[in-house]
Parts: C-alpha cells; sequence; structure tokens
C-alpha cells in the first residue's frame, strides 16, 4: 500500500528532473509549478506501485496532455478560422482593394536535379497573378541538365548583378537572364543544399519580401496575391505561410491545378487527413496564440530584412524551415522588436506526396531530426519566460510533441502490456494508453476534417467528405504509429549521425 | 492494485467522443449534399440572369426581359452578378445597369447586406454599391465607416473614394481610424486615388494631428498623387526625429522629382541611416540636380551595399556628369567598393567599362 | 464567317464577349486557359484571338510569345486584354507582335470596333477562301 512517503518520493522523482531543466533560469516560479504539477498527478493515480507505475503513469500522463493539446488546437484553429484569417473575398474584389499597394516579391525557387520537372514549374510560376515579382531559381550544383533545359527553354544568356554578401553561401558561377523573360532570372552555383541555395537567392533578390517555393510543387494563381495580404496591412509582419495541400489524385493542366481530387492510393490519402490535422489545424492554432513556429519552406513569405539580420538559414540543417522561424522569433524577442507572423488557410501550395513506405519513411525520419536539431540548438528558449508564448507554449509543445512524445508513445504501446502480463500493472493502464494512442485521435483527425469542412470546403464532392472521414478513421490505427516509428528512427539519426548532415541535405533535395 | 477512476474515464472519453465524430461528419456530408443541390440552383440561376443581363446592357433586350425572370429571393444573386460585370465594363453599359439595379430593387437589397450580412458579405457589397452614386448608399457606405471589422471599414472607404463621394475628409479619416488597419497601405492607395483635387485638403491633414501611421500614408499619397503643391510642406519632414517619417519623406519627394526639394536631399544624403540614405539617393536620381553627384560619388564608399547601389543607380540616371564619375570608378584596375558597384550597375545596362 | 478565338480564365468575360461577338455575326470559341489557347488556335485557325494577360499556367503574354514563333499561328492577329496592375506588360506584349491592346474595366463597344478593324465585318471573311469553322 502505497503511503505519504510513496507520495512524497514520486514528488522528488518529478521534481529533480525539472528541477535540472528549469533551475537554469534561475526562476522560482517554474519549480512551484512543477511542484503542484506532480503532486497533482499522485494524488490523482491511488494506489501505484513505485517506479514501474510512476513509469506507466507518466507516460499515460503526457499522453492526456499531449492529447488535450491537440483538443485545444482545434477550438483555437476555429477561432481563428472565423475571426482572424483575412477575408476569403473574391480575388477580383481582392485586386481591386489593394493589389495596386503590395510590395514586389522575389520568388526564390532552389533546384536540385530537376531537369525533368524545372521548364514546366518556372513557366507556371511566370503566369502567377502578381503585379510585381522576380523568379530567382538558385541550381545548386545540378549534376543532371537541370540548368541546361533552362538555358535553351529561355532563352538565359549570362548577365551581371551587382549584390551584397549579406548571408554565406558557395560561390556563385553564373547568372543567367533574357530578355525575354524579364522576370526570370537563374543563378548556378556550387552545390551546398538547400540552405545554402536559399541564402543565395536572398543575395540576389532586390524586393522587400521574398517567398520559398520548392521547385516540384504547385502554387495556386492567387497565392502570392493573398500570402502578400497581412505585410500589407501591417508593417509588423514580418513572415507568413501558406497552407500546403497533397496533390495527388487532382488534375493538373499546364502547371496548374484544374481540379481538386482524392488521392487514389492509400499512403497519400492518410496524408491528406494528416496535412488537415497537423499542419493546416495545428498552424492555425499555433498562429492564433502568435507561437508559430514553423512555415513550409515549400511556401513561405519573409521579409528580407529580418532574415537577413538573424544571419539567413543555417548551413547544416535539416530542417531549415523551422530553424529560420524559431531564429527569427528569437531574434526578435531578443532585441525586443515587435513583430508579427501568420499562417493563411488560403494561399495554397500543392505538393506531391510520397507514395511508397520507404519515401515516406525517410521524409518523416528526416522531419524528426530537423524539428530535434532546431529545439536542442535553441534550447535556451524552451519553457523561459524571457522569451515569452514562444518559448513557453511554442517550446512547450514541441518538448511534448517533438522531444518526449515519440519514445514514450513507443515505449508505452511495448511496455505497458509488457507490465500488465506480469502482473505488474492493471489492465486499466494498458486500456487507459491504447485508447490515448489509438481512440482518441480519431476525434481529432475527424474534428480537424469537420473544420476544414465548415470553413474551407475544398473537397468538391460529398462522396469526397466520406471518403476523407474513412480515412481519418483509419489513419489512427497504423497509419499514426507508423510514423512515430519513422520518428524514432529520426530520433536515433539525430543521436547518432551528425555527421551525415551534408550528404542527408542533399537526399532532402532529391524528389520522391 | 486498486483501478482509477480516472483512468476508466480515459477510456470512456476517447471512446465516447471516437463514437461522435463520424456522426458528426454525417450530419457535414448531409448538409454538403443539400448545399451542392442549393448551390447547383443557384448557378443554374446565375446564368440565366446573366443571359438576361448581358442581353440588357447590350441594348438587345430591355429591363423588362430581365425583371421577367428575377425572382425575389434571386436578388441578392443579381446584385452579386451585377457586381461582377460592372468590374469588367465601364462606359454607357455600366451606367445603364447602374440605372437598372436601383428599379429592379437590386440596391436594397445590397443595403440590407451591408448592414445586416457577415463581414464577407458587407465587403462584398460595398464594394458592388461602388458604381451606384445614389445618396441613400453613400450615407450607408459612410456609415460602415464605422464597422467593427477593419477589412470592411476599408471597402466602404475604397467605395466612397470610388464614387468620388468623399466630401469632408476629416469625418472620413475619422471613421477609418478606429481600431485596426490604420496601418494598412490599402489606405495609402485610397487617400491617393483621390487625387489632385483633393491635395488642399491632404495637405490640411498633413498639419493635424493623426497617428504616425497615417501621416505616413498621407505624405507617400501626396508624393504619388504628384502634385507640386504637396513638396514645400513635405520638406520639412526630412529632418523628422523618426526614420521612418525621414525615409518616407524623402521617397514622397523622389515621386515629386522638384528641384525646390533640393537642399532636403542632400541633407538626407548625409543621414546618419543608412534605411534614409538609399531613399535619398533614389530621390535625387528622380529629381536629377547635377548638384548630387559629388555627395552621390561618397555615398558609393557606404557601408550599407543598399546605399552604394542606389547611389550608382542615381549617378547613372545624372546623365552625362553622372555616368561619367560612375566610368572612372568602373576603370579602376583594382576596384574597392565603390570601383565594383559602378561596374556592376553599368554592366547591368550593358554599359562596359 | 469570322472565327474568334477568346481566352481567358474569367467565364464571366467569356460570356460577354461571346454574346456581344455573336450578335456581330462572328464565330466565337472559347479556352480557359493558355494551353488550351494554343492547342485550338493551331487546330482550329481562328481569324483573331483575344487574349487574356492573367491566366494560371501558361500566361497570355507567353501564349502570345508562342503563337509568334510558330509559323503556323504567326499570322493570326492578336488583342491582348489586360488588367490594370499589368501595364508594365503592355510594351512587352506590343514588341511581341500584339496588334492590339485593351485594359479592363473595357467598354464593349470599342472592343468590337476594334476587332472589326482588324478582321472587319462579322460577316465578312476577311482575304482566304472561305472555311468552315467550330
Amino acid at each position: 500500500m502505497p503511503g505519504v512517503a510513496d507520495f512524497w518520493a514520486l514528488i522528488e522523482l518529478y521534481t529533480y528532473v525539472l528541477w535540472v531543466y528549469v533551475a537554469s533560469y534561475a526562476s522560482e516560479f517554474w519549480t512551484y509549478v512543477a511542484l503542484s504539477v506532480s503532486g497533482i498527478w499522485a494524488y490523482i493515480l491511488p494506489g501505484v506501485e513505485p517506479f514501474i507505475v510512476y513509469l506507466s503513469a507518466t507516460i499515460i500522463g503526457l499522453g492526456v496532455l499531449q492529447n488535450l493539446v491537440y483538443l485545444f488546437q482545434l477550438f483555437l484553429a476555429y477561432a481563428e478560422l472565423r475571426i482572424n484569417t483575412p477575408l476569403q473575398m473574391d480575388s477580383a474584389l481582392w485586386r481591386l482593394l489593394k493589389s495596386d499597394v503590395t510590395m514586389p516579391i522575389s520568388l526564390l525557387v532552389p533546384a536540385y536535379n530537376e531537369e525533368t520537372t524545372i521548364v514546366d514549374s518556372v513557366t507556371s510560376l511566370m503566369a502567377l497573378h502578381y503585379p510585381n515579382f522576380e523568379i530567382i531559381v538558385v541550381n545548386d550544383g545540378s549534376s543532371d541538365g537541370t540548368l541546361a533545359k533552362m538555358l535553351e527553354a529561355f532563352d538565359l544568356k549570362p548577365t551581371s548583378r551587382s549584390f551584397p554578401e549579406s548571408v554565406s553561401h558557395k560561390p556563385i558561377r553564373g547568372l543567367y537572364a533574357s530578355p525575354r523573360y524579364p522576370k526570370l532570372f537563374v543563378v548556378d552555383k556550387a552545390n551546398g543544399g538547400k540552405s545554402d541555395a536559399l541564402n543565395a537567392g536572398i543575395n540576389l533578390s532586390r524586393f522587400p519580401l521574398f517567398c520559398t517555393i520548392d521547385a516540384d510543387s504547385i502554387l495556386e494563381a492567387d497565392a502570392l496575391l493573398r500570402a502578400v495580404q497581412p505585410f500589407v496591412d501591417d508593417p509588423k509582419v514580418v513572415a507568413v505561410g501558406g497552407t500546403i495541400r497533397i496533390a495527388n489524385g487532382c488534375r493538373i493542366h499546364a502547371g496548374a491545378v484544374t481540379e481538386i481530387a482524392l488521392p487514389r492510393q492509400i499512403l497519400p490519402l492518410f496524408q491528406t487527413v494528416e496535412y488537415l490535422r497537423a499542419f493546416l489545424i495545428a498552424r492555425l492554432a499555433w498562429s492564433r496564440l502568435k507561437t508559430l513556429l514553423i512555415i513550409s519552406g515549400a511556401f513561405g513569405v519573409f521579409k528580407r530584412q529580418i532574415v537577413v539580420e538573424v544571419g539567413g538559414y543555417s548551413h547544416g540543417t535539416v530542417g531549415e524551415d523551422i530553424e529560420i522561424i524559431v531564429k527569427i522569433h528569437r531574434h526578435m524577442r531578443e532585441t525586443k522588436t515587435e513583430y508579427r507572423m501568420h499562417f493563411l488557410p488560403e494561399p495554397v501550395c500543392w505538393t506531391e506526396a510520397p507514395t511508397t513506405l520507404r519515401a515516406l519513411g525517410r521524409q518523416r525520419s528526416r522531419w524528426q531530426r530537423g524539428a530535434l536539431e532546431t529545439f536542442f540548438k535553441h534550447k535556451r528558449m524552451a519553457l523561459n519566460p524571457r522569451y515569452g508564448v514562444v518559448g513557453l507554449l511554442g517550446f512547450g509543445n514541441s518538448l511534448l510533441v517533438d522531444v518526449l512524445g515519440p519514445p514514450l508513445e513507443v515505449l508505452g504501446l511495448i511496455m505497458l502490456p509488457i507490465f500488465w502480463s506480469l502482473g505488474l500493472l492493471s489492465a486499466t493502464y494498458v486500456a487507459a494508453f491504447y485508447s490515448l494512442s489509438f481512440v482518441f485521435g480519431v476525434f481529432i483527425s475527424v474534428g480537424s476534417l469537420f473544420l476544414e469542412e465548415l470553413e474551407l470546403r475544398r473537397y468538391p464532392r460529398a462522396r469526397d467528405l466520406i471518403i476523407l472521414t474513412l480515412a481519418a478513421v483509419a489513419e489512427n490505427f497504423g497509419y499514426r504509429q507508423m510514423n512515430n516509428l519513422w520518428r524514432i528512427r529520426g530520433y536515433w539519426q539525430f543521436l547518432t549521425g551528425a555527421k551525415s548532415w551534408g550528404h542527408m541535405t542533399r537526399a532532402g533535395f532529391s524528389k520522391t | 492494485m486498486a483501478d482509477s477512476p480516472f483512468l476508466a474515464s480515459i477510456v470512456l472519453v476517447s471512446l465516447a467522443l471516437a463514437g461522435v465524430s463520424p456522426l458528426m461528419m454525417m450530419g457535414l456530408v448531409i448538409n454538403r449534399v443539400v448545399s451542392d443541390r442549393r448551390g447547383r440552383r443557384r448557378d443554374a440561376r446565375r446564368e440565366v440572369l446573366i443571359g438576361r443581363m448581358l442581353d440588357f446592357t447590350s441594348g438587345v433586350g430591355t429591363m423588362d426581359g430581365l425583371r421577367e425572370v428575377l425572382l425575389p429571393k434571386d436578388k441578392a444573386l443579381l446584385g452579386e452578378a451585377a457586381g461582377d460585370l460592372m468590374r469588367l465594363v465601364r462606359g454607357v453599359e455600366r451606367e445603364r445597369l447602374t440605372g437598372a439595379l436601383q428599379d429592379l430593387g437590386i440596391i436594397a437589397t445590397l443595403l440590407a447586406q451591408l448592414k445586416g450580412g457577415d463581414r464577407k458579405h458587407r465587403a462584398a457589397a460595398c464594394a458592388n454599391l461602388s458604381f451606384s452614386p445614389d445618396p441613400a448608399v453613400i450615407g450607408a457606405l459612410e456609415k460602415t465607416l464605422g464597422d467593427p471589422n477593419y477589412e470592411v471599414r476599408l471597402a466602404a472607404a475604397r467605395a466612397l473614394a470610388d464614387l468620388g463621394e468623399i466630401k469632408s475628409l476629416s469625418r472620413f479619416i475619422e471613421g477609418l481610424e478606429i481600431g485596426a488597419g490604420l496601418e494598412s497601405r490599402a489606405i495609402m492607395s485610397i487617400l491617393r486615388d483621390l487625387g489632385a483635387n483633393a491635395v488642399p485638403q491632404l495637405l490640411n491633414e498633413l498639419d493635424r494631428t493623426h497617428a504616425d501611421a497615417f501621416k505616413l500614408h498621407l505624405i507617400e499619397a501626396l508624393g504619388r498623387i504628384g502634385d507640386l503643391r504637396a513638396v514645400a510642406p513635405i520638406v520639412p519632414f526630412v529632418s523628422h526625429a523618426s526614420v521612418e517619417f525621414r525615409a518616407t519623406a524623402l521617397r514622397a519627394l523622389g515621386f515629386l522629382g522638384d528641384n525646390e526639394a533640393l537642399p532636403a536631399v542632400l541633407r538626407g544624403l548625409g543621414d546618419e541611416r543608412w534605411e534614409v540614405r538609399t531613399q535619398a539617393a533614389t530621390c535625387a536620381g528622380r529629381i536629377g540636380a547635377v548638384l548630387c553627384v559629388s555627395p552621390l560619388k561618397s555615398l558609393l564608399d557606404d557601408a550599407e551595399w543598399w546605399v552604394r547601389l542606389r547611389a550608382a543607380e542615381a549617378l547613372y540616371m545624372l546623365g552625362d556628369r553622372g555616368q561619367e564619375t560612375l566610368l572612372t570608378l568602373a576603370r579602376d584596375p583594382d576596384p574597392g567598393p565603390a570601383g565594383k558597384t559602378a561596374r556592376h550597375v553599368l554592366a547591368e545596362r550593358n554599359k562596359a567599362a | 464567317m469570322s472565327c474568334i478565338l477568346v481566352a481567358d480564365d474569367d467565364p464571366l468575360i467569356i460570356r460577354l464577349l461571346e454574346h456581344r461577338l455573336r450578335h456581330r455575326g462572328y464565330d466565337v470559341i472559347s479556352a480557359p486557359d493558355g494551353e488550351t489557347a494554343l492547342d485550338l488556335a493551331i487546330r482550329e485557325k481562328p481569324d483573331l484571338i483575344l487574349l487574356d494577360g492573367m491566366m494560371p499556367g501558361l500566361d497570355g503574354f507567353e501564349v502570345l510569345r508562342r503563337l509568334k514563333e510558330n509559323p503556323e499561328t504567326i499570322q493570326i492577329p492578336v488583342v491582348m486584354l489586360t488588367a490594370r496592375s499589368q501595364e508594365g506588360d503592355i510594351v512587352n506584349g506590343l514588341t511581341s507582335g500584339a496588334a492590339d491592346y485593351m485594359v479592363k474595366p473595357f467598354i464593349p463597344e470599342e472592343l468590337i470596333a476594334r476587332i472589326q478593324r482588324i478582321v472587319g465585318d462579322g460577316t465578312q471573311v476577311p482575304g482566304g477562301p472561305q472555311r468552315n469553322a467550330g
């Protein structure tokens, strides 16, 4: 029977762990918070046996917390969709209202071995509806004919452009332009990875805003017009992210999505639901809390000057799109400058999702590694009140979801049944954890779909909704757990494979 | 091992929520089926209305032809379609349609939308009313300048500006100044579109107390309108304590391109902040004063690349004397920052050193 | 009958122009995007093409460029219909071989007058033998 002694032992265990973390900020307040959280937790679980049960209880407790965060995200996302997002006006109306005051944008398109698609991609980018933009394609030392294809198709000639060394990158081998395509500018440089290519693009861009785009994704024609809206309305805005949706199954004609449809394969279909849940809803929620920690590299618009101030994209990272956002938060908080970042549901970038387990697994391991890299590189921000909501909520969430989440979930799924079979734990623990891991997620997935249908209605047919609902239920049984295994692999790579960064950066670039 | 009611409740809550969610979704699916049907009917109605509307505006059909197919519940639909068409065409056809909207009672429907719709409908109503110079419409739009949503306020302001119905600028500005949105550059574009006739009024507002964001819009708008009466009143802002004011004033003076601003521009070229120096350099290029050649030349050694670039571009715009300066610098066999910038700027314009 | 190809991603413009042009006796075919416009231009050989500057995928200026590169379509006169914010592109359009351009919002009568100036009345056949359109 547990007594008062056990109770105190539990508190000691928890507070010690938290103390180590919190002590570095020398904030007494957080110690009290840690104390009370572990106290309450020990209280609501009567009859615990030390260690094994503490461990199981911790795993379940964090699972509960994680799911509560997801639940909270749904509410926040709803509020953001209803109240805060810019009006989804007809683009004709919008153009009338604001398009003549839009700032010029440089589109930065890093390209590594994209010879099959680059010409089509660039052609369709040139057709974007935007008054004043340039396209800077950065050929990152491709080993195929990426550059040659462009030189031929667009009649490019060597040119010259003065540029500052604001951020660092590998040497530039050549600059190309064509009088026939005044919007297009091509940079040829030595291979250095995606961050490096983006930095070269930043140096060469001359406009106040730049937009990062993956060479193989498709921007909707009015995406830039919509994405620039927060910049037009508020000079304090430093970055805006748009929604990424899955193009598999859609009809694509001449570099534009002409008919939205669901993927016909199961893996991309799951990813469609997952993108709604994890990218659309979660990012809307964090955007509402002014705590957005990621803007996808496939479509984000930035104030050039701010990115230059933080030194551009960091080299040797796999998650350069997360890292740059965290760097901006950090910089703005440290210099005590007022700033805003937004995530918008409506400018949409369509991207082809991986269709094989292998490719998907690689992608997910990489994402996990990127998240961990960023977290530990900027760990001084974590739970640090000096960084406001970003440090507390943003990093707190990242700690829960990226750092603690994957190992704990796998641990729970494997260990709890073992403990139970050894008679160390009652079946309720196992049932509780398995319902958290499998069943609770159904509500979160379907809830995300619910919001999508209520506010955005991107999928054209009622039949699509039924299929998506089925997928939203099904993805919780197997797909999400599989994802977790890939994340664990990413974890492993993060802990062991620091030296393989350069190589992986390249792999990240190649198409799936 | 006692069972915790807490753990049991996790299981129950998860199961309950998972059970409820597909049911909620089914509700939405049914809702979608119904609204799809309604949408198809709406599209079909819209097609019919557009057909008659095109007949009417071209003079092939009559207003009665349009009235004949117009059901009372389709008035909002016609208001929207008419707005779309009026944004495409101008001249007689637009006028003809504006008159018909009044007679068919569409204006009244749009006014009701302006009052009672959600933010999207209110903003759309503003845009669709911006072709009807009716006193009732203008009154309603003026009232909408106080709308709680700033995008709706902007849409109302834009509509009033398009109608040319801004009688009292002060009142107009008061309406816009509540809450968020004052910093939006859309306000600048509205002020600019008020045009040369509004310049005395705008200058008057420049003397009064306003939020900084608004004054910056005013200065830029005055610059873009391009009326030289604005030069003298803008010049003092080049010595303002805030960087934004100094930079914006020089930008505006650049649009105006008047010699009278020269002393202020020369002061700006020596400003302590690079953001101001770049604007001053561009402005000097636009005014085209040979007097600026030597201060611009010294800016080619500026620590900030943007200042160097804009100074070189300005020199290029200053004609022979400026270009000669660039060529000389570019010919330096071992160029410093100045020579390099000169070289690049010349090369970009296909002039070899 | 003269045949006119209208390329625009806004269905209302297509309806408007079809309505006006058919009343003047022109035959009208339409394309919702640049790619389709190019295909139709080659296949149907219209007497005139009305091109919107802004279309997703291939924009109007690129379509114009390709039409003027193709010996099969180089002779077809092209009138550009552009938004105000693209005024900078107009020079680009004219140097690429556009016969004329108009800025939206436009006066439909004026557009028709300009078309008539280029291809003549809808009922006449400009040069060449009678052909079956459509």
